[in-house]
């Protein structure tokens, strides 16, 4: 026997409690988000090796399936060769603790933190 | 219909993308750093960096202002192939007449000071071997990459180019030369000259935390809050860093490297720091860098003390007699040689750069 | 397990709702995403339906096998994908044994148990890529994002179970 449930009338109380508690936290979790400052060093991870970078420059970089272009301040993956292409299309990133990751090749970029920072590169 | 339904996809990822960083962007412009004046500038394709702390606004723009009008004023004064008071000179010895009576006297002081310290090193900053670097291809904006005639080179070498060779007649306000082999290359020096002057508009402008960079070359002056300005140096294998160092006030840093301006033949590299002694760019290391602690010349000491450590077979020696206490070198094969006090402020990231590291 | 002691009807079932689960994760696999690095997690409407219609056992076992027949159809069994599938698929199937024994059914419908199996799967991803794949705090900086896809689709799941399902078993 089908019953004719209606789906929106199911929702209780306790669902809304719940699903408001998530946003609170995301609202929490996004104005934490926004203080992050531009940040000039970045942090390469590719397979379990990590190696930092000023991101002061204009420099393509080569990892086994992956392009990293670094320019000027920013960075993106330019090319990878994993199938979903996810870490290609989050584009470029600037900020604290802002972080592109790509799985398939076991690889990691993440701007530095503040605290980890240092003000110039002498090259 | 395939091709509609792609194109929709691929604005749908657009149009998620935007608003993922819609999130960061918003904020970008609006977001002021407590305390700190940050200015980046390009001055005849070298990059200029100033940072302040804890000035106001006015002061810190006034300043940068200056800065840069004398940098630019020291560029046409001292650029080696463009238009410059020293591009004339160089073509004065070359049996031109050009006047250079106006920049006189500061060209002297400049030479004069350049004179010093190429016998002070000796002679392994040489700026009179100018023609040299020429042949080598790198006085122009675009390096072509050839490798020069050898006989062209030991006719040059022969002549024993050196700043001594120029004579100044202040009555006449002539710079001439008795060696016409002679052409003035301040490659080496202007930066470190540049920081010096920096150092001086800061200090009328009472500026006291302050860090310069141009072109690599560091200057630090105070501290921001309550630690020390704080810089990476470079690999000179990779684009990654090698290092982190905290900057006393009043120290400078500064490199020599081939990775910073070369171009590859047959998959070998040519770097533009061309030995004064041999007129080659072999050489036995990839870089030397040099920290000055010292409150006089320290911007053109971290400039021009490089050059001996990173040409001589041992830089400890020379290191010794120039009395520089903190050096680093390194060489083709990733091995670092480092002066135990250096070692002790340096703090050496990413492990993978390099080999083996000798304390002296 | 006890699938050998089970009777035969259950297993029937449970073969039935894991070749739907394994035919959703490969639907999923290849339709591209509408937003970026986000699977609508459909299948867990399977794993749902299982949970109230026979039980939770059957609802591992769904979630297991769905886990293992995929990616080798798929071809990442025991790739990093592989990893991340099944501690996403354990970590929500922890998060609604949770959440069945700890919400109450008078104030709590079946959008509340979604909503704790979607991030039940998002910590479970998360913590295999945190201890085995980037031992770095960084990667949760892409955490609020995947969590507000989550309870968007968590919800949209609890929406569509309540839709084609007759009225739920209590359980």
């Amino acid at each position: 026997m089908i019953m004719n449930i209606k789906p929106l009338q199911s929702i209780k109380t306790g669902d809304l409690i719940l699903l408001f508690s998530f946003l609170i936290l995301l609202i929490y979790i996004f104005s934490i988000y926004f203080k992050f400052e531009k940040n000039n060093f970045v942090e390469i991870e590719a397979n379990g090796e990590k190696k930092i970078y000023s991101t002061q420059m204009i420099k393509e970089l080569q990892y086994p399936g992956i392009t990293i272009e670094i320019n000027n301040g920013k960075v993106r993956v330019k090319h990878s060769n994993c199938p979903n292409k996810y870490c290609q299309m989050q584009g470029w990133i600037s900020r604290n603790f802002q972080t592109i990751l790509c799985v398939p090749n076991n690889l990691r970029v993440t701007i530095l933190q503040s605290n980890e920072s240092l003000d110039s590169t002498n090259y | 219909m395939k091709l509609k339904n792609y194109r929709r996809n691929n604005l749908l990822k657009k149009l998620s993308l935007t608003f993922f960083n819609f999130i960061f962007l918003c904020t970008f412009n609006s977001c002021a750093k407590n305390n700190f004046y940050e200015n980046k500038q390009l001055i005849f394709g070298t990059i200029l960096e100033i940072k302040f702390f804890d000035i106001d606004k006015d002061t810190a723009e006034n300043a940068t202002k200056e800065i840069v009008s004398q940098l630019n004023e020291l560029n046409n004064l001292l650029h080696p192939w463009n238009e410059s008071a020293i591009h004339n000179l160089n073509q004065n010895f070359e049996n031109k007449r050009i006047s250079i009576s106006e920049n006189y006297s500061t060209l002297k002081t400049i030479l004069q000071k350049a004179l010093d310290y190429e016998n002070h090193t000796f002679h392994f900053f040489n700026p009179a071997i100018g023609k040299i670097i020429k042949l080598w291809g790198f006085h122009q904006d675009h390096i072509t990459g050839e490798i020069p005639n050898p006989k062209e080179i030991q006719d040059i070498l022969n002549s024993k180019p050196s700043l001594s060779q120029l004579s100044f007649s202040d009555r006449e306000k002539i710079i001439s030369s008795s060696n016409n082999k002679v052409l003035v290359d301040l490659g080496g020096f202007i930066k470190g000259y540049s920081l010096d002057k920096i150092q001086e508009i800061l200090n009328s402008y009472h500026i006291e935390n302050a860090l310069i960079n141009f072109g690599g070359n560091i200057l630090a002056l105070g501290k921001p809050s309550n630690r020390n300005w704080e810089i990476a140096i470079q690999s000179p294998w990779s684009s990654s860093l090698i290092a982190k160092l905290n900057l006393k006030s009043g120290s400078a840093i500064g490199t020599s490297g081939d990775y910073q301006k070369y171009f590859t033949l047959n998959e070998k590299r040519f770097s533009h720091l061309i030995n004064p002694f041999t007129g080659s760019s072999d050489n036995i290391y990839s870089s030397a860098t040099v920290l000055i602690e010292n409150k006089v010349d320290t911007g053109i000491k971290s400039d021009v003390y490089s050059k001996p450590l990173y040409f001589s077979k041992e830089p400890n020696k020379i290191a010794q007699e120039l009395n520089i206490s903190d050096f680093m070198v390194t060489d083709h094969d990733h091995n670092i040689f480092i002066s135990k006090s250096l070692y002790q402020k340096l703090k050496f990231v990413n492990d993978h750069e390099y080999k083996t590291i000798t304390v002296y | 397990m006890n699938l050998l002691t089970q009777p035969i009807i259950n297993k029937h079932q449970i073969a039935k709702l894991s070749a739907v689960a394994i035919m959703i994760s490969t639907f999923e696999f290849f339709i591209p995403t509408p937003i970026v690095g986000i699977k609508p997690g459909l299948v867990n409407i399977v794993i749902l339906f299982t949970l109230y219609n026979i039980g939770f056992k059957e609802a591992v076992l769904v979630s297991l096998i769905r886990v293992f027949i995929a990616s080798l159809l798929l071809g990442y069994f025991l790739s990093p994908t592989f990893f991340i599938s099944l501690f996403g698929a354990i970590g929500s199937l922890f998060f609604l044994y949770v959440g069945t024994k700890l919400l109450n059914k008078k104030y709590f419908s079946i959008y509340s148990i979604s909503i704790f199996s979607a991030v039940g799967h998002l910590i479970g991803q998360f913590f295999v890529v945190h201890f085995f794949i980037f031992q770095h705090n960084a990667i949760f900086y892409l955490f609020p994002f995947f969590l507000i896809a989550s309870l968007f689709f968590a919800l949209l799941n609890a929406y569509i179970i309540l839709s084609i399902m007759d009225k739920p078993k209590s359980i």
